[in-house]
């Protein structure tokens, strides 16, 4: 209770330090709630959008300065429903840790926040790493180089991928050779099912552990469920556990092989986190092994299935989520089933689809400025903003004068300079 | 103020080539008497005791009564890294903006680059360049390609492998001394060589001076001989020459006293074992660290031998220290530290007990990263009970002396290059130019 | 008869050992914050308590005179582990709820003199940083290592030395929540360190090393009434310097010579919040000194001398809630002060004396030689 008020009296401040007079931003409008304004425009006041339409309806706004680009298409902020937490947040002396929350630890330093900006994303959801059995509880945050922790909506995820089981025998942090209580079970996949089986049951017998009551609010429907799972006998699995446990509602992560069990997701009442796509796995996909088999003509199946869907690009920032729509447009999603997928989906499935999403007018200014086309390989971002603020500018196309703009948002984007150092 | 700042503004939007300037209203320690410094071509060119009257255009700087000093130079800019035979300037990046700007900012002027003297033996090169802002050449900012050889004993080592060390290093210079006769050998025989040559070929060989290159690098006529061979007949044989070895040569100009040793020693004992090589060999010697040498004072004085000395306080009492051998709590190296732990006899007035006793002091920060904050180590020292005048000069007039560039830098005198710095009375820098031109001044937006 | 007669010798070795009565005279005396600069004057001081500061003295009164010097509040540093019987880093649990540091902490230690003759008159001596509570600390006197009854400080870490994988936590994430857990439940009635530190009756020295830590710990400083005393890592954090913290205390330091711009523009960057700066040693671990040398450097990247001087003496002695009993020369305020040939924020001022409740515990050598 103290920390949601406390949340609030962060939003208002991030409220108050907003420009006052309206700005308009012409181009082209992709709404991705249906309609595109060619040519079109958007007029940003106090941090919300004001009017959104063709540009010849555009209503009097006075002197408010114009950004007129040519070229430019705008399209709402890029929402990322699924970026894990880094190796350094496992907590490795237990499995479950469903009470504990990633916002707890959450990092407002480093070069990853500004980087996200860059690429055009405004608003990501901070999963837990899948090395927990039951991880912690994952935090929505506002991207730029002034990160801002939105909330820490209490969902609770499990993982059926086989990281939980793989890195069993020092589940802790990678790459430490020290033993200890970290080694410990489950270092099979049937070991995981039985933690994940036992955590459930102690729920549902309302143990007095804190991580058995987290989870128990949970199995009453106060937060979401999410699953991370890639392989389909493992999304069949979470399906036959949900069963178990009487869990309606299903978000599952990543879910690589979804396109053999298109017909079994279907009918259940799921969302699928889909991605990343990638032609060669790196780094915790080809560890694991579980993603050499991916189809990249998923996204267009899950459309046409008509399984709701979003896209993410997990960790994998050098081909951020907009490439990630480049590659399901690429495999024959539709333009505007694309841009839903990176931000009308992701809104609806963390449940902020009400502040941002979209372009619509009472929406928070959530929205990037595309030098063309959005999601080619040719087009890049020249302005994002967050909340009506600019997050990142491209510093020869768009003005300092003209955006209230972060601190250092309009640099490069490869992240704060560090000072250099002499390596000798 | 606000006329300092204008002045300074106007400066700054001057262009970048070598200006003009003129500083007045300065107090200025170097030149009792005078207040105004006119800059030329980057350097003073004159001093005067009112604003001097100079035609043409000029950047004027009103020092409004701030003192005026020569800028500070660092003594021992430790750059890491060593190859044995490599000079440490090739370490050095000249393009890192943001390191001139600290420097700048604390009025540091030119560097003094020394190999790391963590490893034992010979070291390489040290070096002395200005920061300049900018140069047409890189070779514009180097005042001496070779100051001094440095060389060290090794850190992290007990006691007996620190004697070994000394055989080493005795050695090696003993080998040098043999390298550099044989040498001189050869030329002396070549000399004879081409004197009983016939008078056709002596003139050949006449064009090039047979007493040019022996005392200096060594170097040899490069290939006098062999063409001669050719017309021999009973005429006499060309001398044969000793093989080259460039590590050597360094060394030979050491032996020639054309430069210093600079060697890196902590300890009394070493001191007094570093005055033995240099009687030994007849060498020019410049001691670097000497945390201990106060309690040889005397011997220093005696041979007229220079301490450069490095941070006043030590970064760590448990961690690393300049001369690890000391305190053995970090890893050795070499696995033998555990016979060695005998601390360092640190005195907080060791540096005043040497000027007291006429020791030449420098004071350097002894590493690279360090080097903005030289002053600030000087002042340290000033703390601990050396003469305030002389901390000063210990980073300006006699850092240059040490490093053999007294001619050039360290005073604000007639001559002298134009790397200056104004201090408010707390001794903060308020402005700092190179080369005549103004790269620092408070305030800054 | 014999029994008078020794409490009478008890009680006159008492009064000589201990309170003593002298004025000290300089060119300047610097008070401490909010008050003004005396320029010629002294510092009277009797039973061990400042009296007034003043150009004359009373009759009979020993007068010490320092030509010149600069006379200021004895050095507080809130951060040592000065004496230290070893290490004082316990992190066999990450809540060591009633460790107390001076369990561990020889009064006789050489380190407390060095302490003396680098300017610090009095010392937070606490345990380190490889514990998320790693208990408690308190206060020491340099000279002679006497306690300062009721002074007392608990020390938190949220860094990464806490994280270990023989116990948890492993991660932030679980030492945060814990920390906040055992903070909300309440211990108004616990007689342990962490327990007054969660009411709020002893200050909590918090080591940081991420921003996000510092925030949600001056979150919690604020909804729970904690008495929060952060303590920034010296290693270079950007994002420290965008932390609101008018009002906070904050340790910093200590810095090296080779400190980075990033690192050394901080102070400047707190001070402009109006934050309530103080430097640390980190003695022994570094020289003393290098609290003064973290000042300077600080004073070299523009901050305010004034400013650097309080941070020396008076900021942290109020962080502990002494501001009126140490780190200032008010009247009533212990007799600690030191003397100086130059203000102390010239790098090359020397310290000519050093006065601890009145009694005059270093002088410097008369000159050049040894002590």
């Amino acid at each position: 209770m103290r920390r949601s008020s406390l949340f609030l009296l962060a939003l208002c401040a991030g409220a108050l330090s907003l420009q006052a007079a309206p700005r308009v931003i012409r181009g082209r409008v992709h709404t991705a709630a249906g309609q595109t304004f060619a040519p079109g425009a958007v007029v940003v006041d106090e941090g919300k959008i004001a009017w959104v339409g063709p540009l010849a309806d555009l209503p009097d706004v006075g002197d408010a300065p114009v950004l007129d680009l040519a070229d430019v298409q705008v399209t709402p902020g890029l929402i990322d429903a699924a970026v894990p937490a880094g190796d350094g947040s496992v907590e490795a002396s237990s499995e479950v840790v469903p009470h504990l929350k990633l916002a707890d630890a959450l990092s407002l330093s480093g070069a990853i926040w500004g980087r996200l900006a860059a690429q055009g994303v405004t608003t990501v959801y901070v999963t837990s790493n899948p090395a927990s059995v039951i991880g912690s509880q994952g935090a929505l945050v506002g991207t730029g180089r002034e990160p801002a922790l939105l909330a820490h909506p209490g969902d609770v995820k499990l993982t059926l991928s086989n990281e939980a089981w793989r890195r069993g025998q020092r589940n802790g942090r990678p790459f430490r050779d020290s033993a200890g209580m970290t080694a410990r079970r489950p270092n099979t996949r049937m070991g995981l099912i039985w933690v994940l089986r036992e955590a459930l049951m102690d729920a549902q017998r309302g143990v007095e552990t804190p991580a058995a009551q987290a989870l128990g609010a949970t199995l009453a429907g106060q937060h979401g469920l999410r699953v991370h799972a890639r392989q389909r006998h493992d999304l069949e699995t979470a399906l036959r556990l949900a069963d178990e446990f009487g869990i309606k509602k299903l978000c599952f992560e990543e879910a690589t092989e979804a396109y053999h069990c298109l017909d079994l997701l279907r009918g259940r009442d799921v969302e699928v986190i889909f991605g990343p796509m990638f032609m060669e796995p790196l780094g915790s996909q080809a560890r694991t092994g579980e993603a050499e088999h991916p189809c990249l003509k998923t996204p267009l199946l899950l459309e046409q299935a008509q399984i709701p869907f979003c896209l993410t690009a997990t960790d994998r920032l050098d081909e951020g989520l907009a490439e990630q729509a480049m590659w399901a447009m690429r495999y024959g999603l539709e333009f505007d089933a694309a841009l839903r997928a990176v931000t009308q989906s992701p809104a609806r499935v963390l449940g902020i689809l009400d502040r941002t999403g979209t372009l619509e007018v009472g929406k928070q200014a959530d929205l990037v400025v595309w030098s063309g086309q959005p999601f080619a390989a040719t087009s890049k971002p020249l302005l994002v903003l967050r909340g009506g603020r600019a997050i990142y500018r491209d510093a020869e196309q768009v003005d300092d004068a003209s955006w209230d703009t972060d601190a250092a948002a309009g640099e490069a984007p490869e992240g704060p300079e560090q000072p250099r150092r002499q390596n000798f | 103020m606000r006329t300092l700042l204008l002045s300074c503004f106007a400066a700054l939007l001057a262009p970048a080539s070598a200006q003009n300037l003129v500083i007045t209203n300065a107090t200025i320690p170097d030149a009792p008497g005078k207040s105004a410094v006119l800059v030329a071509g980057g350097k003073i060119v004159q001093l005067a005791e009112g604003p001097p009257r100079v035609p043409g255009r000029l950047v004027k700087l009103d020092a409004q009564g701030a003192t005026l000093v020569a800028g500070r130079i660092d003594a021992w800019a430790e750059v890491g890294g060593n190859s044995g035979l490599g000079t440490a300037l090739d370490a050095f990046d000249p393009y890192d903006r943001d390191f001139l700007r600290r420097a700048y900012s604390q009025g540091v002027t030119a560097l003094c680059l020394t190999p790391n003297h963590a490893r034992d033996g010979i070291n390489g090169l040290a070096a002395v360049i200005r920061l300049l802002p900018e140069a047409a050449k890189p070779e514009d900012r180097v005042v001496s390609d070779a100051s001094a050889l440095c060389a060290g004993l090794g850190v992290g080592e007990g006691a007996l492998t620190r004697a070994q060390r000394w055989g080493e290093l005795r050695e090696s210079f003993a080998e040098a001394k043999r390298y550099r006769e044989a040498w001189l050998d050869y030329e002396e025989e070549l000399a004879e060589y081409v004197e009983k040559l016939p008078a056709t070929a002596a003139v050949d060989s006449g064009t090039k001076p047979a007493a040019e290159a022996p005392k200096k690098r060594g170097k040899p006529e490069k290939k006098a001989a062999p063409a001669k061979d050719e017309t021999k007949k009973d005429e006499p044989k060309a001398p044969k020459q000793p093989p080259r070895d460039r590590g050597k040569d360094a060394m030979v100009r050491v032996l020639a006293r054309e430069i210093p040793l600079r060697l890196h020693v902590e300890r009394a004992a070493d001191v007094i074992n570093a005055l033995e090589l240099a009687e030994a060999f007849d060498l020019r010697l410049v001691l670097e660290g000497g945390r201990e040498a106060y309690l040889a004072a005397r011997e220093l004085a005696g041979a007229d031998v220079a301490v450069v000395l490095g941070p006043a306080i030590p970064a760590t009492v448990t961690g690393a220290q300049p001369d690890e051998y000391a305190r053995g709590e970090s890893a050795p190296r070499s696995g033998a530290g555990w016979q060695a732990l005998v601390p360092l006899r640190d005195a907080e007035d060791g540096a005043a007990r040497l000027d007291a006793a006429g020791v030449t002091l420098a004071v350097g920060s002894g590493s690279l990263d360090a080097s903005p904050q030289v002053a600030l180590n000087a002042g340290l020292y000033a703390a601990g009970g050396l003469a305030p005048e002389q901390a000063e000069a210990a980073v300006t007039r006699t850092a240059a002396e040490v490093l053999g560039v007294g001619a050039e830098l360290g005073r604000v005198a007639q001559g002298y290059r134009a790397d200056l710095v104004l201090l408010d009375a707390r001794g903060g820098v308020v402005a700092t130019v190179v080369d005549g031109r103004l790269v620092y001044r408070k305030d800054a937006p | 008869m014999t029994l008078r007669l020794l409490s009478a010798l008890v009680l006159g070795a008492a009064a000589l050992a201990g309170a003593q009565d002298v004025a000290v005279q300089g060119g300047l005396v610097l008070a401490g914050r909010g008050q003004e600069p005396l320029t010629g004057g002294g510092v009277v001081v009797r039973d061990g308590k400042v009296v007034t500061l003043s150009h004359e003295f009373p009759d009979g009164l020993r007068v010490d005179r320092y030509p010149g010097a600069v006379i200021t509040p004895g050095f507080v540093d809130l951060r040592t582990h000065l004496g230290g019987l070893g290490d004082l880093t316990e992190a066999a649990e990450a809540f060591a709820l009633d460790v107390d540091a001076l369990d561990a902490v020889d009064p006789k230690s050489r380190e407390f003199a060095q302490a003396l003759r680098a300017g610090i008159t009095s010392c937070a001596v606490v345990p380190g940083d490889a514990a998320v509570f790693a208990g408690r600390g308190g206060l020491l006197k340099t000279a002679g290592g006497a306690r300062l009854e009721g002074a007392a400080l608990a020390k938190l870490s949220l860094t990464a030395d806490v994280l270990r994988d023989d116990r948890a936590p492993t991660s932030a994430v679980m030492a945060y929540s814990e920390l906040r857990a055992r903070l909300e439940a309440g211990h108004q009635d616990g007689e342990d360190a962490f327990a007054a530190f969660a009411r709020g009756s002893i200050p909590g020295l918090c080591t940081v090393d991420d921003a996000g830590h510092a925030r949600r710990m001056l979150e919690l400083e604020q909804a729970l009434g904690l008495r929060l005393i952060l303590h920034l890592d010296p290693r270079p954090e950007p994002e420290f310097g965008r932390l609101k913290l008018a009002g906070q205390p904050v340790v910093l330091g200590p810095y090296d010579l080779d400190a980075d711009p990033l690192t050394l523009a901080l102070p400047q960057q707190l001070a402009a919040q109006r934050a309530e700066l103080c430097f640390t040693s980190a003695a022994p671990l570094r020289d003393p000194r290098a609290q003064r040398v973290s000042a300077l450097l600080a004073v070299g990247a523009g901050l305010d001398p004034d400013v650097a001087l309080d941070a020396l003496t008076g900021a942290p002695a109020r962080a502990l809630g002494l501001g009126d009993r140490i780190g200032t020369l008010a009247a009533g305020a212990d007799g600690d002060l030191a003397v100086w040939s130059a203000h102390p924020l010239e790098a090359g001022a020397r310290l000519l004396a050093v006065y601890v409740d009145g009694r005059r515990v270093y002088r410097r050598p008369a000159s050049g030689g040894a002590q």
